[in-house]
């Protein structure tokens, strides 16, 4: 497969991935962490692809434990993160942009070489 | 990636995509994570703004990550693809020649010959590839590795105390080709480096390991040393 139908490809499936997590939002049902990962996975493959060009890129999605994305011979883990609104407490708020959960043994083992948050 | 979403969520407004290889781990923490006691998970946050007094608990953990060095990795990290392309220069690299270097201030260092690399890139950082394109430094982390021979004369990775699996992993990842590695403590403001040579033939290489520069400077009676321990 060419590189741009391999880009296109993942385009037409991040479109719609997100349709859909349009459409829990709309209707008030919690969107489900898969989805929200598989939209940083479709992201950072595209991204990998355009400025890798000679580079194998492998997208996973979670088929293969803990890894999403390979570019040749490097795992990459990819956790997404919907960006949530300022936090407020009495006097104050906050903001932030942080992580999901990040399971103890993919840092602590160094199951990836690569972590894209 | 942390995506800024419109209000219905049908459109990406902004995404920020940090990149984080092994030696930026250090930074993620069990702090903030739903599962971080019960489980030792973690997680980083990167902390745009606090106005007001925060709740002494909450400001106990803000403040863990509201530090000059989280705000720097943040901004290091961002959309830093060349750490890719590191990597990836590093995997089509089929030997490794490393030239003396002034190194003044570095830990320690770590020289790698032909190997599987992407598999044990974690041993590098590339601060000090512009002194020499093939010279890594190993983050002071790595201080329990060392270099020693074995029965048969071959150069084996052993490890002082802990990351006995990483080092299995490491020379697993090697049994087909194989690797040069030398890693010792370096003690700062020790000017030095490391020759190595290493060919693509397995035999060559172990005759051929490792020539010692003399050096000019106070670590030149613990080079002596060194070099004395792995020549023999």
């Amino acid at each position: 497969m060419e590189r741009n139908q391999e880009i296109e490809k993942l385009q037409e499936v991040f479109n719609q991935t997100l349709k859909l997590i349009s459409l829990y939002k709309k209707t008030g049902l919690p969107v489900p962490f898969a989805l929200k990962g598989n939209l940083g996975e479709f992201i950072i493959a595209m991204n990998l692809l355009k400025k890798f060009p000679k580079c194998k890129v492998d997208y996973r999605g979670g088929a293969f434990p803990g890894i999403d994305v390979f570019i040749e011979n490097v795992k990459i883990q990819v956790k997404t993160q919907i960006k949530r609104p300022p936090e407020k407490f009495k006097n104050g708020e906050w903001d932030n942009e942080s992580s999901p959960t990040i399971k103890k043994n993919t840092l602590d083992k160094k199951n990836v070489i690569l972590l894209f948050l | 990636m942390i995506l800024y979403l419109n209000e219905d969520f049908s459109e990406i407004k902004k995404s920020n995509i940090y990149i984080f290889n092994q030696e930026d781990f250090r930074y993620f923490n069990t702090k903030f994570c739903w599962s971080g006691k019960s489980k030792g998970d973690y997680t980083i946050v990167n902390v745009l703004y606090v106005k007001g007094n925060a709740p002494p608990k909450l400001k106990e953990k803000i403040d863990f990550y509201n530090k000059s060095e989280y705000k720097e990795l943040f901004n290091k990290t961002k959309e830093d693809w060349n750490k890719i392309e590191s990597l990836l220069q590093l995997s089509s690299r089929k030997s490794t020649t490393l030239r003396m270097v002034d190194a003044t201030n570095t830990h320690a260092i770590c020289l790698v010959g032909h190997m599987q690399i992407g598999t044990i890139y974690n041993l590098y950082h590339r601060e000090m590839s512009s002194l020499h394109p093939s010279l890594y430094v190993v983050p002071s982390e790595f201080s329990h590795l060392y270099m020693t021979c074995n029965e048969n004369g071959d150069y084996v990775l052993k490890l002082r105390d802990t990351a006995e699996e990483f080092v299995e992993d490491l020379v697993q990842a090697n049994t087909a080709g194989y690797y040069m590695m030398f890693h010792r403590a370096i003690p700062k403001n020790l000017a030095w480096a490391i020759f190595v040579e290493v060919s693509n033939e397995v035999n060559r290489m172990k005759h051929k390991v490792i020539s010692w520069e003399s050096l000019e400077t106070t670590g030149s009676s613990l080079l002596e040393k060194e070099k004395t321990e792995l020549v023999h």
